[in-house]
């Protein structure tokens, strides 16, 4: 669920709405000319968005939203028929389950290659189909996978850190292949080899020593992984990082049968010979895919024999005619899921996800460089208005960047507060005040809507009437959009970010430091970024917490970011569906799901 | 006549060749020239390193001169029929060709049975408004007809779906259906949404084209001369109105199966369907380019194709017309 999502759902929803009504009055033929909404479903067409950026295109919230909108109808409809139609769908079910068999509505994979995965709709299959040395347990701990136990560091005498690896003995590929050290070598070293083009490999394995070498082909092995016999295996990083063992969990790092992926370079990802706990059995182009569970996993294997996944719908009125076994909840039905007297609300799941939507100042071009503008700014939007009034409370308010359930994240921090006299005390002391830039000030967001939608809409109320600033909505579509951020070309934009594991590296570092390629507001401050370093390198946990809350305030105080909401999942899952939890971020979780027949 | 024909039958086919590679042309400038790089798609907001960003848009053919990368393409599509990978699905790779054939094939199983139905309903409803010219199930029947038309259709999948799905449940459950939400693969049901929203809105505007046209030969004098023969109504609309009616009929049938590859955006996005229209739409936002200008250049092979035998059969049909002022 994001911003987007809501907001275009909420936009759609209205309109579907007086379409009705209209339609109720017998005025059809008065309507033809408002074609708006056609154009606009156009528009918010597919786009997969990443999985660590949520650019607010994903194609499951396209789908969504016309979900959502159809939901609305049907709804309507539904309050106006007696209760006996739903009955009667509930007792004649369209696809009926089988036995142990799980079903759910996910978007189509782009790849399954685990060093091409760069989105979240990829990500979430991969991780059932592939394993690696660790893997992120439901509480978002680091875990032993194929490794028998995580290691500890030790500092070698050079500075460089070694961890060593034991490969369970009974670890296998799902065609009962023992998987050994040197496959992991094999497969890391594969992953970061220049003709994979891996986008994400240099950056998740490029802790290694050699790894930079390696990626621009200038060595022939990466010497940082050794192979010390079959069971165990020797990774060497340059420096001591905390963050590195988390960067092990992502697919980048997990493990290929080589004789596969060498014998069908190309189509091997089709059927891959993978070590997690589902098997891929079937790939319908556009139309689903099965996973099976594999019941040699070496971990304990799977509750379900079968995970049926369809690459369309995923509505709560698939749901509640039972199509599906887990479905996604969107503002249209979260009133009446919500509602205690609802039978949906007893199979109603929720919770937060470590994503944040935020508003982003390239701090090094005028007027955004100057802090005083950009408190103005800030000081002036009513999150609570517009996370309780607008999106029905769907999202969290945000007030630091760092999101909830992270040890960094600090519940008691008010953030800037809404104050709109300080924020014109702010604007007043602005060294732009009264030039012609304030009169200009644009604010871009990906989307092509027929409008920017109702947050959007109400955060630039809220300027216009507390600060008297006529700040221009420019809507950007997705390709055009996460390019010309990349090329430095905004200098006020909203964006979403969804960590890739669960540490505050992962956001302030990646986003913040003046180096990074993720920098994309041109921050270049020596104190936060020798604090980031600091932390960056060091072991000690407390201290990392105490930097990252710091860094955070410096950001949030100067209003680098302006954070607006943190998402949170909400899903309805069957009764006989057991031990299903929404996940925080992209881990394997499926497994641990039994249904009671 | 026919003698007249065939030549220029020939000569529209021979400027098949040239037209699809001006629209391959202009449809390769146009999306390569299109802002947003398909890299920084693949990345995601995650940045790639610049080298490497470098080395996956080499892979891409993406380096190099405009006509040097368009002399590739068509290389890879004249000599071996290669459309090219697509840009976004990469592991397994995926062909143009792979993508594109399954969900053709979808969108036109739709849009045949969608055709078969507009032009099975559509004249016939056309011909009863023409003959009832003048009474009152005209005008009523051309007014429920515009109805649907006037619908916008993400409005009009919205209703349908809730009214197959819950309204009608009996109804279809009566017949052995239980029609899906959401497009369900294997399900014939499936079928039932797509194809109503997609054809009650054409059933109007067929039947008024057939209802002019019906019209206007209806005056002609020769329909005339034929009741001063002292011919049944029933002899006159089958053996000379319909039958002159029916040839601006043959354009706007030649047209619809150029339509039949296509899909609809808007249905398919919104009813879940694996076709053609909401795929060609997602490759746009992604900048799969090869996806785009294959598309392009099937369809629009297709239009020429089919444009130029239409214009041939014209002569067949009517050896009136004559095109050699245009053609010679």
């Amino acid at each position: 669920m994001t911003v987007d999502q809501i907001e275009r759902a909420l936009k759609n929803a209205g309109s579907v709405k007086l379409w009705l009504v209209a339609l109720v009055l017998g005025a059809a033929l008065l309507l033809a000319a408002c074609g708006g909404d056609e154009e606009q479903q156009q528009q918010q067409q597919a786009q997969s968005s990443t999985r660590t950026e949520r650019a607010q295109s994903d194609q499951n919230q396209q789908q969504e939203v016309t979900r959502q909108e159809r939901q609305a109808t049907i709804q309507q409809q539904q309050q106006q028929q007696t209760d006996a139609a739903q009955a009667q769908a509930d007792d004649a079910p369209v696809a009926p389950r089988e036995a142990g068999e799980f079903r759910i509505a996910r978007a189509e994979p782009i790849n399954l290659d685990p060093a091409q995965i760069t989105d979240v709709n990829s990500a979430v299959i991969a991780v059932e189909i592939f394993g690696g040395l660790l893997v992120l347990d439901p509480d978002l701990r680091i875990a032993a996978d194929l490794a028998e136990s995580v290691p500890g560091p030790s500092v070698n005498d050079d500075g460089t850190v070694t961890y060593r690896f034991t490969i369970r003995q009974d670890a296998t590929f799902h065609d009962g292949k023992a998987i050994t050290a040197e496959d992991f070598k094999w497969s890391l070293e594969r992953n970061l080899h220049p003709e994979t083009l891996s986008p994400t490999a240099p950056d998740f394995l490029g802790d290694i020593v050699g790894a930079a070498e390696y990626v621009r082909g200038r060595a022939d092995e990466v010497i940082g992984i050794q192979v010390v016999d079959d069971h165990t295996l020797d990774i060497t990083i340059l420096q001591a990082t905390p963050v590195f063992l988390y960067k092990l969990t992502y697919p980048t790092a997990y493990v290929l049968d080589r004789e596969q992926v060498e014998a069908d370079p190309e189509r091997w990802a089709l059927n891959p010979n993978g070590s997690g706990p589902f098997k891929l059995t079937e790939w319908q182009l556009g139309e689903g895919l099965t996973l099976e569970r594999f019941d040699e996993y070496h971990l304990e294997p799977a509750r379900v024999a079968k995970v049926s996944v369809r690459f369309a719908g995923g509505s709560v009125e698939q749901f509640e005619n039972d199509e599906l076994d887990q479905a996604f909840v969107g503002i249209n039905d979260i009133e009446r899921v919500r509602d205690p007297a609802s039978e949906l609300n007893a199979q109603y799941v929720t919770r937060s996800e470590l994503s944040i939507f935020y508003l982003a100042f390239n701090v090094s071009t005028p007027p955004f460089d100057d802090v005083n503008l950009r408190l103005a700014l800030a000081h002036s939007i009513d999150k609570t208005t517009i996370t309780q009034e607008v999106q029905a409370d769907l999202l969290i308010q945000a007030r630091q960047i760092i999101p909830p359930g992270l040890a960094a994240h600090d519940d008691d921090y008010p953030g800037l507060v809404f104050d709109p006299e300080l924020a014109q005390e702010y604007l007043a002391a602005s060294r732009y005040a009264g030039t012609p830039l304030l009169d200009d000030i644009r604010l871009t967001i990906s989307g092509a809507g027929a409008t920017p939608g109702p947050s959007i809409e109400a955060i630039q109320d809220m300027w216009r009437q507390h600060l008297g600033l006529e700040v221009e909505i420019q809507q950007v579509e997705f390709a055009s959009f996460i390019s010309d951020i990349d090329r430095g070309l905004y200098g006020f934009f909203s964006l979403g970010w969804s960590l890739d594991y669960p540490d505050p590296h992962n956001v302030l570092d990646y986003k913040f430091y003046s180096a990074s390629l993720g920098n994309d507001v041109q921050l270049d401050d020596a104190e936060i970024d020798a604090l980031l370093e600091q932390a960056r390198y060091s072991l000690d946990q407390e201290l990392r917490t105490s930097i990252y809350q710091q860094v955070d305030t410096m950001l949030v105080e100067q209003a680098v970011w302006i954070p607006l909401y943190y998402s949170v999942a909400h899903e309805l899952v069957k009764p006989y569906v057991r031990d299903y939890e929404p996940t925080r971020m992209v881990i394997p979780h499926l497994r641990f799901v039994s249904i009671e027949e | 006549m026919a003698s007249g024909a065939i030549p220029l039958l020939i000569r529209r086919l021979l400027l098949v060749p040239i037209l699809v590679f001006a629209v391959m042309a202009l449809t390769y400038a146009l999306t390569h020239a299109a802002p947003g790089d398909p890299v920084k798609i693949i990345a995601g907001a995650r940045n790639i390193e610049p080298e490497r960003a470098q080395q996956i848009r080499e892979e891409f053919g993406l380096e190099g001169t405009y006509v040097e990368r368009f002399a590739r393409y068509v290389w890879g599509v004249v000599s071996r029929g290669d459309l090219g990978p697509s840009y976004y699905y990469r592991s397994p790779v995926r062909s143009v060709q792979e993508l594109l054939g399954e969900r053709i094939w979808v969108s036109a199983q739709i849009n045949l049975i969608v055709m078969g139905l507009v032009f099975g309903l559509g004249i016939p409803l056309g011909v009863y408004a023409a003959v009832h010219r003048g009474r009152w199930q005209d005008p009523a029947l051309i007014a429920f007809l515009k109805i649907f038309d006037s619908i916008p259709s993400p409005i009009f999948i919205v209703l349908m779906a809730a009214l197959m799905v819950n309204g009608l449940a009996d109804v279809f459950n009566f017949i052995g259906f239980n029609v899906p939400n959401v497009w369900t693969p294997g399900d014939p049901a499936s079928y039932i949404i797509p194809v109503l929203a997609l054809t009650l809105p054409s059933l109007g505007g067929m039947a008024r084209f057939v209802r002019i046209g019906a019209l206007s030969t209806m005056d002609d004098d020769y329909v005339r001369t034929a009741r001063a023969k002292g011919l049944t109504e029933r002899r006159i609309l089958y053996g000379h109105v319909l039958r002159n009616a029916m040839l601006p009929l043959s354009t706007v049938f030649g047209l619809s199966i150029v339509g039949i590859i296509g899909g609809s955006i808007i249905i398919e996005t919104a009813y879940g369907v694996p076709g053609v229209g909401a795929f060609m739409f997602q490759s746009i936002t992604q900048r799969d380019f090869n996806v785009i200008l294959g598309f392009t250049l099937l369809t629009a092979t297709l239009f020429i194709v089919v444009n130029a035998l239409i214009d041939a059969l014209y002569i067949f049909i009517d050896p009136r017309i004559r095109f050699t002022a245009r053609f010679s």
